[in-house]
C-alpha cells in the first residue's frame, strides 16, 4: 500500500473529510516519492533494472565494454550473462559472440594451427580445420602469417561481408572521421586482447573488403574467390587492423 | 524503463536515472514538491503565512523527509544517492566521503568478490653493523635497535630476526631491518620508506664503538625478458661511485657477441643505436662498464632480447607500500570476472601478480612475440621496479596456476627517474601548504601512469594547482622536455622533493 493511500486511511474520522484527506494525500506523495527513490536506489543496480546511464558501471565492473554498434538490449543482455560468458573466456566462441553482440556478425577467427573459429545463427561455436599448405609440401595444416610454421600460438581476427552498414570509409591507421573511427576500432582491439587467452599472440583484425580470403589454402571465409598470399595484398584488398 | 519480469504476473521496474538518483534533495526542494501536490489539490498554499497550521505541517514533513531519507544537507551525499552508489564498485568510493569512512567498497570487494584490501606494509632491507676491536662482543636482541636515515629521517627497527644475534669484536653483523610504521604517503605527515642506500647510518639506540650502514649492491640483478642466453654484466668503469642510472639494452638483431646488434636506453629516454655487442663497452659519464658474454646457445643475443638493470642496486628486500588504494582494489574485483574462466586472459594475469603480494601495484603481461605460449608479466611497485624477491614470489604464485603450454615470466619493471623542473607561484601564506599538496597530488598521479604509460605536462600542472594557495606553473619540464612516454617495460620512479627543488614563487 502506498503512503498516499494508508495515511489517510490510517487518520482519525475528523481527519478523513475531503480537505483532509486531500492533505494527508499530499503528504503521502511526499512519502511514496522518496521510498520509491530509495527502493530505485537498489534496484539499479541490477543489470536487466539499471537505467541506460547505469548500465556502463555495471559493464565496466564486469569488464565488459559497449561495443560502437551495440544496442542497449544486447549490451545489457551481455551484461546479465557475464557470469556464463566470463566463464568461456579464452575460448573462440566467447570472443565472437562479443563481436557478434558488439555489433559484427561476419566475423571469424584463424589460428596458424589450423582451425578456424566461426558462430552459427544460435551463436554456438563451429570449428574447421584448415588444410595443408599447398606451397608447402609436409606442411602441417596451418593459417599463413609468415613461414615460420611454429607459431601455433598466432591468430587473427578477419571480419567479412557484409559489413556494418555504418563502415563506408575502413582505413588503416582509422581516424576520427573513418567509418569505423579510430574510437570503434580501439573498441574492438580491447575486446580482443580481453577476450584472448593471455598467451595467444594476436596478428591483426584483418577486413575483407571484397570477400577475398587471405593465407594459404583456400579457405573461403566470405563471398569471393580470388586467393592471394597474405602480405602481397595488405593494403589493398584486405585492411589490417593492430589488436 | 527497464522491467523484469520476476514471475508471471509479477514486474519490477525503474523510472529514473543515475543521474536524478545521485542527486540529493534537500528541505527545500522537497518542500516545493509537496506544495506543489497542495496546490494541485486545491489548496490555497500561497496564502499560509509563517506559522499557520498548513505552512507548519508542511515544514514538519518536509523536515523529517529531509533528514530520514533524503540526505543529510551537511553531507555531501544524501542516503539515496548513497544507496545508489553502493551497489557499483565504480561509485562505492563515494560513501567514503561521509564522515563514518565506512570504507564501503571494502566491505564490497569482501563480500561480493571474496577480495580483501590490501593493509600498509612495512619496507624491509639488509643493514651492516661493525664492531670496533674492543667494543665487542654484542649479543643483539630481536627489535632491540632503531636506526634512522640522516636524508628523511625515516626509522627502521631490527634485527626482525628471531635472534639473540652476536656482532664480533671488530666484526661485521648483517641483519634484517624493518621500517617503524608500515607505508603511508599520502598521510599527514607522510611515512614514506624509501630509501637510497648508505643513508640509514644513525643509531637511534646507541652501542658504543658500533656504526651502521645499509649498503647496497652497486648494481641491481639484470633482468632479461627474451629468449636469448647471451649474458650482460654491468661493472664500474673505475674505483668509485657510479651515476645513478637505469640502463635498457635491446638487442636489434641475432648473433653472438660481435655479430648482435643493440641500442642503448639511459634513464628511460629513446633508444640510441650502438651497433654491434662489443666485449664492453663504457656508458658515457656514468662511471659502468657493460660487457656482453656468449651464452649456452647460439647465437646468444636474439632480437628483442631485453636486459635491464639499475645502478646503484638498493638495499630494500621488500619495498613497503601503502594501503590498497580504491582504485587498486576496484580492479582487482574487476579481474574477478576473467578469473571465472580456465584460461588465463591477461586480466587473470594481471590479478595473480596483484594477488601474490601486495607490493605489486602496477601490471603489464603481453603474449611474447618470438617464443610461442610465453607471456611476459611485468611488474612494479610503489616505488618503482621490484626485488628479486619479490619477483620470485609473484613467479612462484603463478607457476601453480598457469596451465599447460603457457609460460609466463614475471620480471620487474624498469625504473625511470622522473625529475620536475618548473615555477610555481604561491600565495605567501600557503606556500607550505602548496607544496604539501603539490608533493602528495604529483606522486598519486606519476604512481598511477602505468608501465609504458605517458606522462603528461599538462597533467602534472593541474595536479599541481589543485594545492589551496597556487596560483600559477610555468615552465615545467619532465626529465628536461615535454610530455615522456616511458618505454615498454619500463615504469616510473618519483622520490623528488618538490618543495625543494621546484621554484617556488610567492606573491
Amino acid at each position: 500500500m502506498s503512503f498516499k493511500a494508508f495515511i489517510p486511511s490510517s487518520a482519525p474520522n475528523w481527519l478523513q473529510g475531503i480537505n483532509g484527506t486531500k492533505l494527508l494525500e499530499a503528504i503521502g506523495v511526499s512519502f511514496d516519492r522518496q521510498i520509491n527513490a530509495t527502493r530505485e536506489a537498489v534496484l539499479v543496480r541490477f543489470p536487466n533494472l539499471a537505467p541506460s546511464d547505469g548500465l556502463p558501471a555495471i559493464g565496466n565492473e564486469r569488464r565488459l565494454e559497449r561495443g560502437a554498434l551495440e544496442t542497449e538490449a544486447d549490451y545489457r543482455a551481455r551484461v546479465y550473462r557475464a557470469w556464463d560468458d566470463w566463464a568461456l573466456a579464452g575460448g573462440g566462441q566467447s570472443l565472437l559472440r562479443v563481436l557478434r553482440s558488439q555489433g559484427y556478425p561476419n566475423t571469424a577467427l584463424v589460428q596458424q594451427n589450423g582451425i578456424l573459429y566461426t558462430l552459427d545463427g544460435p551463436g554456438n561455436v563451429l570449428l574447421s580445420d584448415l588444410g595443408a599448405n599447398p606451397l608447402l609440401p609436409g606442411s602441417p595444416p596451418w593459417w599463413t602469417f609468415t613461414n615460420n610454421d611454429l607459431f601455433w600460438n598466432r591468430f587473427a581476427v578477419i571480419f567479412y561481408p557484409p559489413f556494418p552498414f555504418s563502415w563506408t570509409s575502413i582505413v588503416s591507421p582509422p581516424t576520427s572521421v573513418s567509418a569505423p573511427s579510430d574510437s570503434e576500432i580501439g573498441i574492438i582491439a580491447r575486446a580482443v586482447t580481453t577476450w584472448k587467452p593471455g598467451k595467444a599472440l594476436c596478428m591483426g583484425i584483418f577486413v575483407l573488403l571484397d570477400g577475398q580470403s587471405i593465407g594459404y589454402p583456400v579457405r573461403i571465409i566470405g563471398n569471393g574467390t580470388t586467393i592471394v598470399p597474405f602480405g602481397s595484398i595488405n593494403g589493398g584488398a584486405v585492411v589490417r587492423f593492430d589488436c | 524503463m527497464p522491467t523484469l519480469a520476476l514471475e508471471p504476473g509479477v514486474n519490477v521496474s525503474t523510472a529514473l536515472t543515475l543521474a536524478e538518483l545521485f542527486v540529493t534533495q534537500n528541505e527545500d526542494q522537497i518542500r516545493e514538491q509537496l506544495l506543489a501536490t497542495l496546490r494541485a489539490n486545491g489548496f490555497p498554499v500561497t496564502d499560509w503565512y509563517a506559522g499557520s497550521v498548513g505552512r507548519t505541517i508542511v515544514e514538519l514533513v518536509s523536515s523529517a523527509l529531509a533528514d530520514a531519507i533524503a540526505g543529510d544537507p551537511a553531507q555531501s551525499n544524501g542516503l539515496i544517492p548513497q544507496i545508489t552508489s553502493a551497489g557499483y564498485v565504480d561509485f562505492a568510493e563515494l560513501l567514503d566521503t561521509d564522515s563514518v569512512q565506512r570504507r564501503w567498497l571494502t566491505l564490497l570487494a569482501r563480500e561480493l568478490y571474496k577480495l580483501d584490501r590490501f593493509a600498509a606494509t612495512r619496507t624491509t632491507g639488509t643493514i651492516v653493523l661493525t664492531c670496533a676491536t674492543g667494543a665487542g662482543p654484542i649479543s643483539i636482541s630481536n627489535r632491540q635497535l632503531t636506526f634512522s636515515s640522516l636524508a628523511t629521517g625515516n626509522r627502521y627497527v631490527g634485527p626482525t630476526e628471531a635472534g639473540p644475534l652476536l656482532l664480533p669484536d671488530g666484526g661485521t653483523l648483517s641483519f634484517t631491518i624493518e621500517s617503524e610504521f608500515p607505508n603511508d604517503s599520502l598521510g599527514n605527515p607522510p611515512l614514506n620508506y624509501v630509501d637510497a642506500s648508505g643513508t640509514v647510518t644513525s643509531m637511534v639506540t646507541v652501542l658504543a664503538g658500533v656504526t651502521a650502514n645499509n649498503p647496497a649492491p652497486v648494481f641491481s640483478p639484470v633482468s632479461l625478458v627474451g629468449i636469448g642466453s647471451g649474458i650482460v654484466t654491468p661493472t664500474p668503469t673505475a674505483p668509485g661511485a657510479v651515476t645513478p642510472t637505469s640502463v635498457a639494452i635491446l638487442i636489434t638483431s641475432d648473433g653472438q657477441q660481435g655479430i648482435s646488434t643493440w641500442s642503448l636506453s639511459l634513464n628511460g629516454l629513446a633508444y640510441v643505436a650502438q651497433g654491434t655487442t662489443p666485449v664492453s663497452y663504457n656508458v658515457p659519464a656514468t662511471n659502468i662498464t657493460i660487457g656482453f658474454t656468449n651464452g649456452f646457445s647460439s647465437p646468444s643475443f636474439r632480437v628483442n632480447d631485453l636486459y635491464t638493470f639499475a645502478a646503484p642496486g638498493s638495499f630494500v628486500i621488500s619495498q613497503g607500500t601503502d594501503e590498497e588504494t580504491n582504485k587498486a582494489l576496484a580492479t582487482r574485483c574487476r579481474s574477478r570476472w576473467p578469473d571465472l574462466s580456465d584460461v588465463p586472459t591477461a586480466d587473470v594475469y594481471d590479478l595473480w601478480s596483484r594477488q601474490a603480494t601486495p607490493q605489486v601495484t602496477l601490471v603489464k603481461s603481453y603474449a611474447d612475440a618470438i617464443i610461442p605460449g610465453r607471456v611476459n608479466v611485468i611488474v612494479a611497485g610503489q616505488a618503482g621496479s621490484l626485488p628479486a624477491g619479490v619477483i620470485a614470489t609473484v613467479q612462484s604464485y603463478i607457476n601453480v596456476r598457469q596451465p599447460i603450454t603457457d609460460k609466463a615470466v614475471v620480471a620487474s619493471a624498469t625504473p625511470t627517474v622522473i625529475t620536475l623542473a618548473g615555477t610555481v607561484t604561491v600565495s605567501s601564506a600557503k606556500l607550505a601548504i602548496a607544496q604539501q599538496a603539490a608533493q602528495i597530488n604529483v606522486a598519486i598521479y606519476i604512481n598511477s601512469v602505468g608501465i609504458g604509460g605517458t606522462l603528461r605536462v599538462s597533467a602534472i600542472i593541474e595536479q599541481i594547482m589543485i594545492g589551496d594557495g597556487t596560483i600559477d606553473v610555468s615552465g615545467l619540464t619532465i626529465n628536461g622536455a615535454g610530455n615522456l612516454t616511458l618505454s615498454a617495460n619500463s615504469v616510473s620512479s618519483f622520490v623528488q622533493v618538490l618543495a625543494t627543488s621546484l621554484t617556488w614563487v610567492t606573491s
